[in-house]
């Protein structure tokens, strides 16, 4: 029942290069580290916890908003129509800066205005907010906790104690194959609302990815993270600018709480009709969950989200006048289409109906918003 | 959102205290030279600075590490229990088990109930089965999970219902149980009927009732759990703790390590919030000893949050029903209560809960008619005991809320209802005969009302926002010790020597209420002296004479009376010495300003010093002794002692919050809270525990519980054990009501618990008046309000 932290070798590299090549050589005994702020808590309770542990907080290249600094990944590498967004923001940024920056949407500031607490918002950084581990009543307890109840899938164990039986062949089974450990990040539902995409730095090169590609899979996989990858930085389109962003969070307290339910919406009207409309969902599933209204952002795969389809009876609101009747609609789809579980604080279908009333006072007043 | 703290700096003057006596209505110059002052506690500069010592800063030469092995099921036989792999390992320098000491121990005489460590059997998740000493404490750590314990899972009795049926012995979770209830796991049944309770029922013109839940929930104090034990070169125990109560402590350790008091100092270290929490007489206390006499090293034990919730001792989950009569005017008549309480693992001090849930309803009402039907169940979970508030919180929270439901029914403002029924000051209650001497609550809830502009809020809000009232009253002490004896409650030794300095001994222990600050006020105000002479050497059993300790909100009254005695003896000392110096009768010198003044010449004069060195001539340093105990009081049947204290305080408090509709979220938005605390002898400390005991209630009435997964806790830590941050807390009023007690130090009574249990219910009167609905369960959590709400409005629907 110890919190005390595991041995662990400490890196501190100043370059990317030097962190990518460290994290090759260290290959799966390595974590990277930003804030620590989750990192650190986990470590304390012995989950998953590695040999080495790479410091990210002295790489300047990472700590940027903005253009990308000269001959920097943003720089050189990138694909279709993020390349030279104005709009980058390095993953080394802290959430309180991001909070307080005003080149940033409405949106980004406003999830990071609520992520945890004001002193956790000094340590935490935008890359820590959007690889943090998901989590789970059944997860996040300490070695003498699990040695109780047993240990889960994403700690060592055999079974899961949120969904114990799945359906496999017609026939009810042990559950011994699927986490659904929630993925508690505030940041990254807003930044896939924005359609921001990823530039990661690896063994393999630089890459950028969408980040609503980019999560993926159950409570364990989580993401297309390749072993030894670094977040470099996220990429706005430039659109992300001008459209509306709002964010809506639901948490027992004001303040330290993980979400257990957060809405974002990026929204362009013309003329009081819906020209973009996504919403995302946070921390109902183990990844956010897009709603791209305007469908041209959809999964590539049919199944991709491990417990539920968005497009699954979505209404056709394109080119409609976003009146309350309409946002009636599409908050109703959106808590529809939701399926909390029941492993972090507050019941799944409070968290499902309160999906629902957020899209609705989101949309509601990203709408009213007088630009 | 604006937050007003304890500092009266950041209050407006229009915000300042301003003391108002009860029975004039009025305020009035304060008399006192000392007492009646805003002084800053005398460990706070310690305390920020970080040069308080507690028990975790402390190092010692050849100290050890030690951890223990906690039980990881919630009952089962223990077959076997193997250490000989965690002795091997290196650094290991001791292991101790349930085998090393079989004496059990308990707060009560009656329930003795505890083993240091588990041996037959284990009876909770959490309950300690093992523990070692090591080098550092990662060995420590390690060893432990080397310890190999084989369990036979027993029937696990995880619900009040469960408790209250027939089993086989072998599955009773204790061997003593509530005689009227054989074979169960009932620990106590308390039953009492006085006054025509049918009757009253009958002829009422209204009836409330109602079932109420309430989730456990723990202290939450800041330090976690952390003790050295130091078995030293003379044979003798040395136990630093932060204890609430060092001689409940001190006779325990006696009997479970079979040795006399004398061979024992307990000592008190810097206490990071007790709450009632630290309190308990606790098994690490056993055995970190174990281990020192083991290896005749000192050995630290400090827990981290999650032991700590599991140690717990926190408020009873309850379940009640409820229901209450009056007369068309409004006039209460009749009280029945049903109540079972959830002690969890071991008795604690459960069977003064039992009594207090339902005879702690007497007040601050007159009762023309009472009956309680109070059970405590053992149960396999995390053991119940004291918290701030002991036994009276959730019955009050029921009581607050049927009253508010009888003024709707009969059409009355709901503090009109109360201003009714108040007890008078100066009186007995019918049935216990609880002696209440000054009782400020009229006043106080005028003053509430006034200030929150209650006749123009209530029932005149629009939806969503809303205003409510709860009043609550509370012992200023116990009146009987736990344990029976002809010893004083309290006593205070005092030691002047030629250096002027002025030592305070006492075992009263200041767990940050600052009853050291208190007992120097209270010596500094009858011998005329300045606050800086007086140290006050309240940590070890060795030098302090005994005092019961920081519960039961007894310490102001009891100790704060036995140190004016004492100093009364001094001034007797020094008006002689006076009277020889200056040729005065000694009776007529007042002591002020480190002077002693003829009251009738205040020409003639000498200086503190002057006086002492005269009184110390010949015999060197004063020294003197005071002591309290409280007056025989109460009724003659069985069972009449519990709640008893010589005075009482009365709270009054109003609420104002908002309430989503659509989410259930409630947010208070501000609290007026009045107490009457009799004489408030530092302004400054009663409005810090004022506001602390708002926060407190706040986290019980809104967010905090301790949820289970079949016996095992969900939440074992601050982040999802949901205490309101600053940013959920409103701006709160505190409204110091003066009231003097004839009896208390300078008119004195309790503050520092007293003021918790009106909060809930006036949240819980709020949500009604914002949306209408009854909340029966608390925490009052958002999906619990939602659920009330839509339920209302599918009723309504109909």
């Amino acid at each position: 029942m110890t919190m005390l932290l595991p041995t662990f070798e400490l890196h501190q590299p100043t370059t990317l290069a030097d962190a990518v090549a460290l994290a090759k050589k260290l290959g799966d005994d390595a974590d990277f580290l930003a804030g620590g702020t989750d990192l650190l808590p986990n470590y304390k309770c012995g989950l998953n916890a590695r040999g080495h542990v790479i410091s990210l907080q002295h790489i300047a290249e990472l700590k940027f908003v903005g253009a990308a600094p000269r001959g920097g990944p943003g720089g050189q590498g990138g694909q279709g129509d993020h390349v030279g967004s104005p709009l980058q923001i390095g993953a080394g940024v802290t959430l309180a800066e991001l909070e307080h920056n005003t080149e940033v949407p409405a949106g980004v500031r406003a999830a990071a205005s609520q992520v945890a607490s004001p002193l956790l918002r000094e340590s935490g950084t935008l890359g820590g907010n959007l690889m943090l581990d998901n989590r789970c009543h059944f997860f996040n307890q300490s070695y003498f906790w699990r040695n109780s109840l047993g240990y889960c899938l994403k700690a060592t164990g055999d079974r899961c104690h949120v969904v114990p039986q799945i359906t496999e062949g017609g026939k009810s089974v042990l559950n011994n194959k699927v986490c659904v450990a929630t993925h508690s990040s505030d940041m990254a539902p807003m930044l896939i609302a924005l359609g921001a995409t990823a530039t990661f730095a690896g063994p393999e090169g630089i890459r950028e990815i969408k980040l609503n590609d980019f999560y993926w899979g159950d409570g364990i996989a989580r993401h297309e993270r390749k072993p030894g990858e670094i977040l470099v930085k996220v990429n706005l389109p430039r659109w992300a600018q001008s459209v509306r962003s709002g964010w809506k969070k639901l948490a027992p307290r004001q303040s330290i709480d993980f979400s257990v339910a957060g809405v974002a919406a990026a929204l362009e009207l013309d003329g009081g009709k819906i020209k973009t409309l996504r919403v995302a969902l946070g921390a109902i599933d183990t990844t956010p969950v897009l709603f791209d209204f305007s469908r041209q952002d959809l999964r590539k795969a049919p199944g991709h989200y491990l417990h539920m389809d968005p497009t699954k009876g979505m209404p056709e609101v394109m080119g409609k006048t976003l009146d309350d009747e309409l946002i009636a609609v599409i908050a109703k789809h959106v808590q529809t289409i939701a399926q909390p579980k029941l492993n972090v604080p507050m019941a799944p279908d409070y968290r499902k109906k309160m999906c629902g009333v957020l899209t609705r006072r989101l949309l509601t007043e990203l709408r009213d918003a007088k630009r | 959102m604006p937050i007003v703290s304890g500092s009266g700096e950041t209050r407006n003057e229009h915000q300042l205290n301003k003391g108002i006596w009860s029975e004039a209505g009025a305020p009035v110059a304060n008399p006192f030279n000392v007492i009646g002052k805003r002084v800053p506690l005398k460990d706070a500069y310690r305390k920020v600075t970080g040069e308080g010592v507690y028990a975790d800063d402390m190092k010692f030469p050849g100290m050890l590490y030690s951890r223990i092995l906690r039980a990881t099921k919630p009952h089962a036989r223990i077959k076997r229990v193997d250490t000989s792999k965690a002795e091997k390992l290196p650094g290991v320098r001791a292991v101790v088990t349930g085998a090393d000491a079989s004496n059990r121990f308990g707060v009560l005489p009656v329930s003795q109930d505890e083993l240091a460590l588990a041996r037959d059997k284990v009876i909770y998740n959490g309950e300690p089965v093992a523990a070692v000493a090591a080098d550092t404490e990662e060995i420590a750590a390690e060893a432990i999970w080397l310890i190999d314990v084989e369990y036979e899972p027993l029937q696990e009795f995880l619900k009040p219902a469960d408790s209250l049926k027939e089993v086989a012995p072998e599955l009773q979770i204790h061997d003593k149980v509530e005689k009227k209830h054989p074979n169960t796991n009932v620990h106590k049944a308390v039953d009492q009927e006085f006054g025509d309770v049918e009757g009253a029922f009958k002829s009422a013109a209204s009836i409330v009732s109602g079932e109420f839940k309430f989730d456990g929930i723990s202290h939450g104090f800041t330090e976690p759990h952390a003790i050295v034990a130091h078995w030293d070169a003379d044979d003798r125990l040395q136990l630093y703790t932060p204890q609430q109560v060092p001689h409940y402590t001190h006779r325990a350790l006696a009997k479970v390590l079979e040795l006399p008091m004398h061979r024992i100092q307990v000592i008190r270290t810097m206490v990071g919030g007790g709450f009632g929490g630290k309190s308990d007489p606790f098994q690490h206390e056993m055995i970190a000893s174990l281990l020192s006499m083991r290896t005749r090293k000192p050995v630290k034990l400090t827990m981290d949050r999650e032991e700590t919730f599991l140690t717990g001792r926190g408020r009873h989950p309850t379940e009640g029903k409820l229901a209450m009569a009056f007369d068309k005017s409004g006039k209460l008549l009749a009280l029945d209560s049903n109540i079972i309480i959830d002690g969890g693992a071991y008795g604690s001090f459960g069977v003064v809960s039992s009594y207090y849930n339902g005879v702690l309803s007497n007040g601050p009402y007159w009762m023309p008619s009472f009956r309680y039907h109070g059970k405590r169940v053992y149960s396999n979970r995390i053991p119940s005991g004291a918290m701030r508030g002991h036994g009276s919180v959730n019955p009050r929270y029921c009581t607050e809320t049927l009253i508010d439901m009888a003024a709707v029914e009969l059409g009355l403002d709901p503090c009109e209802i109360r201003l009714r029924n108040f007890l008078p000051s100066n009186t007995l209650t019918p049935f216990h005969r609880f002696r209440i001497t000054s009782n400020g609550i009229r006043e106080g809830l005028a003053e509430a009302m006034k200030r929150s502009d209650w006749k123009n809020k209530w029932g005149k809000l629009p939806y969503g926002h809303g205003i409510g009232v709860g009043c609550a009253w509370y012992i200023s002490g116990s009146a009987l010790p736990i344990h029976w004896n002809k010893l004083p409650q309290s006593t205070v030794h005092l030691k002047i020597d030629m250096d002027g300095g002025v030592t305070i001994h006492s075992l009263a222990a200041d767990i940050g209420q600052g009853s050291d600050t208190m007992l120097a006020q209270c010596v500094a105000e009858v011998i005329g002296c300045s606050l800086d002479r007086i140290h006050v050497k309240s940590t070890t059993t060795d030098t302090a004479p005994i005092d019961l300790g920081s519960y039961s909100s007894r310490v102001t009254f009891m100790a704060g009376n036995a140190a004016r005695k004492a100093a009364e003896e001094i001034r007797t000392r020094l008006a002689a010495a006076a009277s020889k110096l200056t040729g005065q009768p000694a009776q007529y010198f007042d002591f002020a300003d480190e002077q002693i003044i003829c009251r009738s010449k205040p020409s003639i004069r000498v200086s503190f010093m002057e006086a002492l060195h005269e009184a110390q001539a010949d015999i060197g340093a004063l020294v003197a002794s005071g002591s309290y105990q409280s007056p025989p009081l109460g009724s003659e049947f069985k069972g009449s002692n519990a709640g008893l204290s010589p005075s009482y305080s009365f709270s009054a408090f109003i609420a104002e919050v908002k309430v989503d509709p659509e989410t259930g979220f409630v947010q208070p938005l501000k609290v007026w809270a009045a107490h009457d605390c009799g004489r408030a002898l530092n302004p400054m400390s009663v409005e810090g525990q004022v506001e602390g005991s708002v926060h407190m209630g706040l986290g019980q009435a809104l967010t905090e519980q301790m949820r289970y997964r079949n016996g095992q806790m969900l939440n074992a830590n601050f982040l999802d054990y949901k205490i309101p941050t600053p940013f959920d807390t409103p701006e709160i009023e505190v409204i110091i009501v003066e009231s003097a007690d004839p009896e208390g130090p300078f008119g004195a009574k309790e503050c520092g618990e007293g003021a918790l249990a009106p909060v809930i219910p006036a949240i819980g009167n709020a949500i009604y008046d914002a949306v209408g609905v009854r909340m029966f369960e608390v925490p009052m959590t958002p999906d619990r309000v939602l659920k009330a709400i839509e339920a209302k409005a599918r009723a309504a629907a109909k």
